[in-house]
C-alpha cells in the first residue's frame, strides 16, 4: 500500500479551498482538521473529528463511522479507477486524491471524470506530491482544494491559482472557447 | 494565416507573466531545479551540454515575416546570432540565459509566438505538410484544423502530466510530407468517401521513432470533421489512464497500442469517445468558418501558367540557375507561381543552422517576392510558398547572397540531422562534423544531382531526432568504448511509402563513416537499371548484397 | 589513480563549471578541484546539491592529469562539454555570395 502523506496527519493544517462567492469560486487559506487515517489507523478520540479513510475500510466499518459525530469521507489513489469507485464515492461531503509524485498524472483524469461524468457534489481534494504551480490545472479539472506539500507556499498558490483568465478547452468549470467566444 | 484575437494575446501574455514568476522563485530559491524542470520544459527550456537551450514554437511550420524578423532579432539580442531549425518545424537558440527568457517570450508574445509546451510530458507542436495550401497534390488544406488542434492542446489541463511527451502531425495530401505514420497520431485530412463536399479524417495512432522505431496504424477510418477534438480527447485520456509509467523508454503511446493490439486499443478509445462525442466538445460550424477566414488564398494574380518557362529555366545556360530551379522550385497549384524551397544546407555548414541575416533576408525576401510569409519545412530548410515563376531567376541571384541558394533539396547533400554531441547531453556522437564532411566531400553538383532524391538522416543517438529511421540512408551514431562509431541504415521512407530502414552490417569509425557512404552512393550510380530509378526503388529491388559486398567485401 | 571532478550546469546560464574548494565554481576546468577518495566525492557531490540556486544537476566526472599538470576529462562528452561545440558557429562565418554561374 502506497505510503501516505503524513501532512494529513493528527492535527490541523492550513489548505486552500474553493469557496462560493458572488464571483463564481474564490480560493481562500482556511485551517483545514479532516483526519486521514491509514486503514491501521485507530480513530481519533475527539469523535468530532472528520475523518478520511479508504474505500476499502469506508464500507466494512460504515455503520460505526455513521455513528460519530464527525463527518466521514474517504481518500483515494491517483490512479484509481473512476468507474470501479464513483458509486462508493456519490454523497460523501469530500474525496481525497493522492498525487503520488506530480508528474504521474492520472490523478486529472480521475478527477475530472468523478466530477464531469460520475457527477460528485462534494469537495474534491488533491494530498500529496501538491505543488503550487500545478494549481490551476487541477482546478480546471475539477479539484475544489489543495493540500499542499509540506513546505510549499499557500501564498504563491493563490497566486498560481489565478495565472490565467482565459482557457481555450472545455474542461470541468467551463466549456471549450469556441463555443463561448464573442 | 492565423491571427489572435484578444483570447488568444491574452493566453501567451498570461503565459509570459507565470514563467517570470517561475523563473524569479527559482532565482530565489523558493523552488529547487527538481520542481523549476517541468516548468520550464512546459516553456520549451532544456539544458544542454553548454547552455541552456530554448525551443520557439513554430505552428505548423507557419510564419509571418514580422514573426521572422523577430526571431532574427532574439537571436542577436539574447543569443549568438543564429538559430536553428529543428526536424518538427520549430526554432532553437542554443544558449539563453535563463533570467533572459522570460523577456525572449515577452517579446515572441508581442508577435503572436510563445514557446509553450515545447518540450515536457504533453502535447507538442502540432506539425503539418510545409507545402500546405500552395502544393498541386493537395486534397484539403490541413492548415484550420491544425490550429483547431493547437489551441485544443494548448495548456490542456488533463494532459500535461503524460507517460511521455506526445506528438501530433496533420497532412492533407496524398503524397504525406508530414511524416504522419511516425507521430503518436498522424491525421490526414480527406474527402468524406460518401459525399466529397464534407472534409473529415482519418486517425492513425501508435507511431513513432527512437529506440523501438514503429509505424502508426489506422484507429479510424473516416472521422467527421465537428468530432476530431472529441476524438483526440478520447485517445489521450486512454494514454494518460493506461499508458505505462514505469519505464522512461516504455511509456510512449506507440507501446501502449503495440501491447493492446490495435483493435483493443480502438475498443477503449471508442468507449471512451461514446461518452463525450456527443457533447460540448463538438466543433461548431461557426469555429471551423472563422479560423478558415485566416486561410483564405492571398490576392494571387491571374497569370498565364509558367511550366514552360520554367522548365526552360532548368536547361538553360546560367547552370547555377538550372541546378536550382531543378532542385529548388516546386510546382503551385495557382498558373504562374511556384514554390521555392530555400536549402540551409549549404556545403560545409550546420545542417538547419540560419544567422540572424540570413533570416532578415529571408523575410525580406517573403515581403518583396511573396505575401510575407514563410514556412519552416521538416528537412530543416525554409519555404517560399508563393512565388511567381517569372521572377525566379532574381530571387535566385537574392538567395545566392547570403549562402542561400544550394541547389540540393531532396539531394543527398540535403542532410537531415540532430544536433549530436555537439550540443545534446542525450547523444553519444557528433553528427553535424558528419554532415559537414559529407556535404565537403560531396561537392560535384552535377553529380549530387545526378544521384536524383536521396534523404539522408543523421542521429546522434537511439532517440532518433535525426529521424534515421526514415531515412533512405540512415545514420546512427554510438559510443564503442569511448570512440564513436556509425551504424549505416538503408532503405528508410518517411512518406507515403513509409518504411524503417534496416542495418546494413558493422558500424564504421569516424575515419571511414564517409568513405562509407560515398561507397553506397556509388554502388547505386554503377547499378541502377536507369538514371530515372531512384536510389530507394534501387534499394528495395536489389537488396543490400551489392551494398554489403562493396562495403564490408561480402553478401 | 582514478581522478575525479564534480561537474554542473550553471543555472544562470547553463554553462559548465567545475567544483573547487569552499564551495566555490569555476568556468574552467583545468582549474576545478581533482578528488582523489570516493568519500571525498560523495560528500562534495552532497555539497553541490545543495547550491541549487547557482548549480543544476551535479555529477561527478572523471579526469586524467595530462600534459604540465593539467587536468583533462577522460571522456569524449565531458571534452565537448569544456571545450564548446567541435564545428564553428554560423555566425562566426562570413558567409559567402556564390561565385558567378558555373
Amino acid at each position: 500500500m502506497a505510503k501516505l502523506d503524513p501532512v494529513l496527519g493528527p492535527g490541523s493544517r492550513r489548505i486552500i479551498r474553493l469557496a462560493d462567492s458572488a464571483a463564481g469560486t474564490t480560493p481562500e487559506i482556511v485551517i483545514d482538521h479532516w483526519q486521514l487515517l491509514r486503514d491501521d489507523d485507530p480513530l481519533p478520540s475527539l469523535d468530532a473529528l472528520p475523518v478520511l479513510v479508504s474505500l476499502a475500510r469506508l464500507a466494512r466499518e460504515r455503520e460505526l463511522l455513521a455513528a460519530r459525530p464527525g463527518a466521514f469521507g474517504a481518500w483515494v489513489p491517483g490512479d484509481a479507477d473512476p468507474e470501479a469507485i464513483a458509486e462508493a464515492i456519490a454523497g460523501l461531503p469530500l474525496v481525497a486524491i493522492e498525487v503520488p509524485k506530480f508528474t504521474d498524472g492520472r490523478h486529472y483524469s480521475l478527477a475530472r471524470l468523478l466530477r464531469e461524468r460520475y457527477g460528485f457534489a462534494g469537495e474534491l481534494r488533491a494530498f500529496g506530491d501538491v505543488l503550487p504551480d500545478q494549481l490551476f490545472y487541477m482546478r480546471r479539472c475539477g479539484y475544489t482544494a489543495f493540500e499542499l506539500k509540506l513546505g510549499k507556499s499557500l501564498e504563491t498558490g493563490l497566486r498560481t491559482l489565478a495565472a490565467f483568465s482565459v482557457a481555450y478547452q472545455a474542461g470541468a468549470d467551463q466549456g471549450p472557447l469556441y463555443r463561448r467566444r464573442a | 494565416m492565423y491571427r489572435y484575437d484578444h483570447y488568444d494575446q491574452t493566453i501567451v501574455d498570461q503565459r509570459v507573466a507565470q514563467f517570470r514568476d517561475q523563473v524569479a522563485r527559482r532565482l530565489s530559491g523558493e523552488i529547487g531545479e527538481d520542481e523549476f524542470k517541468p516548468l520550464r520544459l512546459q516553456n520549451g527550456l532544456y539544458m544542454q551540454l553548454h547552455a541552456y537551450m530554448l525551443r520557439v514554437a513554430i505552428p505548423y511550420g507557419l510564419l509571418s515575416s514580422t514573426q521572422l524578423r523577430k526571431l532574427a532579432e532574439i537571436a542577436r539580442k539574447y543569443d549568438r546570432g543564429y538559430g536553428h531549425f529543428s526536424t518538427r518545424q520549430n526554432i532553437q537558440y542554443n544558449w539563453p540565459r535563463l533570467q533572459d527568457v522570460p523577456e525572449i517570450l515577452a517579446e515572441l508574445a508581442s508577435v503572436e509566438m510563445h514557446a509553450i509546451q515545447t518540450s515536457g510530458n504533453c502535447i507538442r507542436n502540432t506539425t503539418s505538410d510545409q507545402l500546405a495550401g500552395v502544393a498541386r497534390d493537395e486534397l484539403v488544406d490541413p492548415r484550420v484544423y491544425c490550429e483547431i488542434i493547437r489551441q485544443w492542446s494548448t495548456l490542456h489541463p488533463e494532459f500535461a502530466f503524460l507517460p511521455r511527451k506526445f506528438k501530433i502531425a496533420v497532412t492533407g495530401s496524398p503524397n504525406d510530407r508530414a511524416a504522419v505514420r511516425v507521430h503518436d497520431i498522424g491525421v490526414r485530412v480527406i474527402p468524406n468517401p460518401e459525399d466529397p463536399s464534407e472534409h473529415g479524417f482519418e486517425v492513425l495512432v501508435g507511431g513513432g521513432l527512437g529506440r523501438t522505431p514503429r509505424l502508426a496504424e489506422v484507429c479510424r477510418a473516416y472521422l467527421p470533421r465537428a468530432h476530431l477534438l472529441s476524438y483526440l480527447e478520447a485517445i489521450l485520456r486512454v494514454y494518460n489512464r493506461h499508458g505505462r509509467r514505469d519505464n522512461k523508454f516504455k511509456a510512449r503511446i506507440k507501446i501502449l497500442v503495440g501491447a493492446l493490439g490495435i483493435e483493443a486499443f480502438r475498443e477503449q478509445v471508442d468507449a471512451e469517445w461514446a461518452l463525450i462525442r456527443d457533447g460540448v466538445m463538438q466543433l461548431t460550424e461557426a469555429e471551423f468558418e472563422r479560423v478558415a477566414a485566416h486561410f483564405t488564398p492571398p490576392a494571387y494574380r491571374e497569370l498565364e501558367p509558367r511550366d514552360t518557362y520554367v522548365a526552360a529555366l532548368k536547361l538553360g545556360t546560367d547552370r547555377a540557375l538550372g541546378r536550382w530551379v531543378a532542385s529548388n522550385v516546386l510546382p503551385h497549384k495557382i498558373p504562374g507561381y511556384s514554390i521555392v524551397m530555400i536549402s540551409l544546407k549549404p556545403k560545409g555548414r550546420p545542417p538547419g543552422d540560419a544567422t540572424s541575416e540570413q533570416m532578415e533576408l529571408v523575410a525580406a525576401l517573403a515581403d518583396q517576392f511573396g505575401f510575407g510569409e514563410i514556412v519552416v519545412a521538416h528537412e530543416q530548410n525554409l519555404v517560399l510558398p508563393d512565388i511567381e515563376s517569372e521572377r525566379l531567376p532574381e530571387l535566385h541571384a537574392r538567395l545566392t547572397e547570403l549562402e542561400l541558394a544550394e541547389p540540393n533539396i531532396g539531394k543527398v547533400t540535403d542532410i537531415i540531422a540532430c544536433p549530436g554531441l555537439d550540443y545534446c547531453n542525450l547523444a553519444n556522437a557528433r553528427s553535424i562534423p558528419i554532415a559537414t564532411r559529407l556535404g565537403e566531400h560531396l561537392d560535384d553538383l552535377d553529380y549530387v544531382h545526378d544521384l536524383g532524391d536521396i534523404t539522408l538522416n543523421i542521429s546522434g543517438c537511439i532517440n532518433a531526432c535525426g529521424h534515421h529511421h526514415v531515412g533512405n540512408i540512415g545514420i546512427l551514431g554510438i559510443d564503442k568504448q569511448g570512440e564513436e562509431f556509425y551504424q549505416l541504415m538503408l532503405g528508410g521512407s518517411a512518406s507515403d511509402d513509409a518504411s524503417l530502414g534496416k542495418i546494413l552490417g558493422p558500424a564504421f569509425p569516424t575515419a571511414e563513416i564517409i568513405d562509407a557512404i560515398d561507397t553506397v552512393l556509388r554502388t547505386y550510380i554503377d547499378n541502377r537499371e536507369a538514371p530515372d530509378e531512384r536510389f530507394l526503388d534501387y534499394v528495395r529491388r536489389a537488396g543490400f548484397s551489392p551494398f554489403k559486398e562493396r562495403l564490408y567485401g561480402k553478401a | 589513480m582514478t581522478l575525479w571532478m564534480i561537474t554542473a550546469n550553471a543555472t544562470d546560464d547553463g554553462a559548465p563549471i567545475y567544483l573547487q574548494t569552499n564551495g566555490r565554481w569555476t568556468r574552467r576546468l583545468t582549474e576545478g578541484l581533482a578528488i582523489t577518495s570516493d568519500e571525498e566525492r560523495a560528500r562534495l557531490l552532497g555539497e553541490a546539491r545543495a547550491m541549487e540556486r547557482v548549480a543544476c544537476d551535479p555529477y561527478p566526472i572523471e579526469v586524467r592529469e595530462g600534459a604540465r599538470g593539467r587536468f583533462a576529462p577522460t571522456s569524449l562528452r565531458e571534452r565537448i562539454r569544456a571545450e564548446g561545440p567541435t564545428v564553428t558557429l554560423i555566425s562566426a562565418i562570413e558567409l559567402r555570395p556564390a561565385a558567378a554561374s558555373a
